[in-house]
């Protein structure tokens, strides 16, 4: 059995996941700040990924990136580059619809952050990036790990946006979504059964891990 | 020496305080809402004023004519919450040692646990603040604010999350505190007696503004304002007519001679300074209708026939009690009589 959807699977989700960890938690924290109808429209903006259906998604992204798209055509002409069809393609689009369940679940956790913490902080004298990475994230672990574990399960699972800008080539850009499907489609079932255990086990894990790490929290406290 | 001029715009009001702190501390004292702990935030750095002006021994903190306001980081100023605000996912030590960025690197953990012991924290280095009670939270609170070595102090309610024991043991610990350190004060707080207890200097607040700001023992002499009065816990408050130069009490019935009366519209009787005899300058006769006993002294409700107002009257314990529902006669001297003005 060849196991390259199951490695560019995880590549996929893993590089998506990081970007979407930074940028969610970066857009969470200056939303919050920002003034009220600002806030509304990004946030709306936002969350679009979250209730558009992934082919839209992955429309708008062929849109864009696609070799006579508004970025991708540049692209092509200066490095001759085709960014889609190619496995990091995937990247953008997982990204984009994860993106949605991190930023939310920040923002919930930095909403509910007590304010008090970072007055402390910074009348004691310390920095406010210092105040964000060892005051902030700590205190609003839960809430950023729940988005961590959500985008990624989302990563991992996206098909409809993927497909689209991605495709699926054998050893190129097959993830284990796509793999599913294709071997539904010439009737493997055999092959597709063992995916869809792999699948169900990457969930299990990753559901389990989450319950873990919860415990260990509340040990903690 | 710390210099307050500021404005703010509020919700509900706009705070406008101008006052001076010198190295004695000054206690602001008012209900809840009245702007104090805005004020607090505004000096700390952690919430800008409209416009005005805050100076520290000399320093300009803030001064929105030349467009100054540092960031609070650079203020060094300590602002202890009622909350505490301890690091929750940092333990006593690293709660401490937070704020000693002001130290050598290489003596910081010997300076936060040299502070740590003077707070009886001992032992209790290596656990999170979740796990520990009240009073010791405040405590390590106090140990982190004190390590980084501030130069002026803030205490925004500090002791109205603690039961009566342990405020009071937190008391004398800030009140040692306050004594040995040598700079500015600010104690914000809505109960006269820890406001007494602690500072010098008292500040009433109402509605964003500073009406009444004199030495402690003279505030509690002559409070000027009726919510100073109430503040202070002056229990009956009567409204007064002024007339050229005397003030006529309706609800007591009586009149009491006073020159320059006219901004006068209330007067402050504490519950002590009426006597159920007749050895006092002025005399009211009214009926006891309720009695209520604290475990030090017993306090009268007399109803008056033509005022729909209670009065309070407070005795020691061990004093004989009036009969209740008859008419007897109290009495208060004049050199009691709190002259109070609207705020504003």
């Amino acid at each position: 059995m060849d196991l390259f959807p199951l490695y560019n699977s995880l590549r996929i989700a893993f590089i998506s996941t990081a970007i979407t960890f930074f940028l969610g938690i970066f857009s969470a924290y200056y939303i919050a700040k920002a003034p009220k109808i600002l806030k509304g429209i990004l946030d709306c903006i936002l969350t679009l990924p979250m209730v558009l259906p992934p082919t839209v998604v992955g429309f708008f992204l062929l849109l864009i990136i696609s070799p006579n798209g508004i970025i991708g055509k540049y692209i092509f002409q200066w490095y001759n580059l085709r960014i889609t069809m190619t496995w990091y393609a995937a990247i953008f689009s997982t990204s984009i619809v994860a993106f949605p369940l991190m930023y939310r679940t920040a923002r919930g956790a930095f909403e509910s952050f007590d304010k008090t913490l970072l007055y402390a902080g910074k009348t004691l004298g310390l920095s406010n990036a210092y105040i964000f990475w060892r005051v902030m994230i700590p205190t609003c672990k839960q809430g950023i790990l729940a988005g961590v574990v959500l985008a990624f399960a989302r990563c991992l699972g996206e098909y409809g946006a993927t497909s689209m800008v991605a495709g699926y080539t054998p050893n190129r850009t097959a993830t284990i979504s796509t793999t599913v499907y294709q071997l539904w489609r010439e009737s493997n079932d055999i092959l597709a059964y063992k995916w869809v255990l792999i699948n169900l086990l990457i969930s299990l894990v990753v559901l389990l891990s989450v319950n873990l790490l919860e415990k260990n929290q509340k040990m903690e406290n | 020496m710390l210099e307050v001029n500021i404005t703010k715009k509020l919700r509900s009001f706009t705070l406008d305080v101008d006052f001076k702190a010198d190295n004695d501390a000054l206690a602001l004292l008012g209900e809840s809402g009245s702007g104090k702990s805005m004020t607090l935030k505004c000096i700390a750095g952690v919430e800008k004023p409209d416009s005005g002006k805050i100076t520290l021994d000399g320093e300009v903190l803030y001064d929105s004519a030349l467009g100054i306001c540092l960031p609070p980081q650079k203020r060094r100023i300590g602002l202890l919450f009622q909350n505490y605000a301890l690091f929750p996912m940092m333990t006593v030590m690293q709660n401490v040692i937070s704020g000693c960025n002001q130290i050598p690197r290489k003596i910081r953990k010997a300076h936060a646990m040299e502070i740590i012991t003077k707070f009886g924290l001992e032992g209790l280095e290596n656990i999170y603040p979740a796990k520990l009670s009240g009073g010791q939270q405040q405590r390590v609170a106090l140990a982190r604010m004190l390590a980084a070595n501030p130069r002026l102090l803030l205490f925004d309610e500090p002791f109205s999350a603690l039961d009566t024991h342990l405020r009071r043991q937190l008391g004398q610990m800030v009140g040692d505190v306050l004594e040995s350190y040598d700079g500015s004060a600010i104690v914000v707080s809505h109960d006269c007696a820890e406001a007494f207890r602690l500072c010098h200097k008292i500040a009433i607040m109402e509605k964003g503004k500073i009406t009444v700001h004199k030495d402690r023992v003279s505030l509690f002499k002559d409070p000027e304002t009726v919510t100073a009065a109430k503040l202070i816990g002056c229990e009956n408050i009567l409204p007064v007519r002024a007339q050229e130069s005397s003030l006529i009490v309706s609800s007591l019935g009586i009149i009491i001679d006073k020159e320059n009366s006219n901004d006068i519209v209330s007067i402050g009787l504490q519950a002590n300074a009426i006597h159920p005899d007749d050895n006092g300058e002025y005399k009211f006769y009214g009926s006891i209708i309720r009695i209520i006993r604290s475990p030090y002294e017993v306090t009268l409700v007399i109803n008056m026939e033509y005022s729909k107002k209670d009065i309070f009257c407070s005795l020691p314990k061990d004093i004989a009690i009036p009969q209740l529902y008859t008419n007897t006669i109290f009495s208060f001297d004049k050199k009691d009589i709190f002259f109070l003005k609207e705020s504003n």
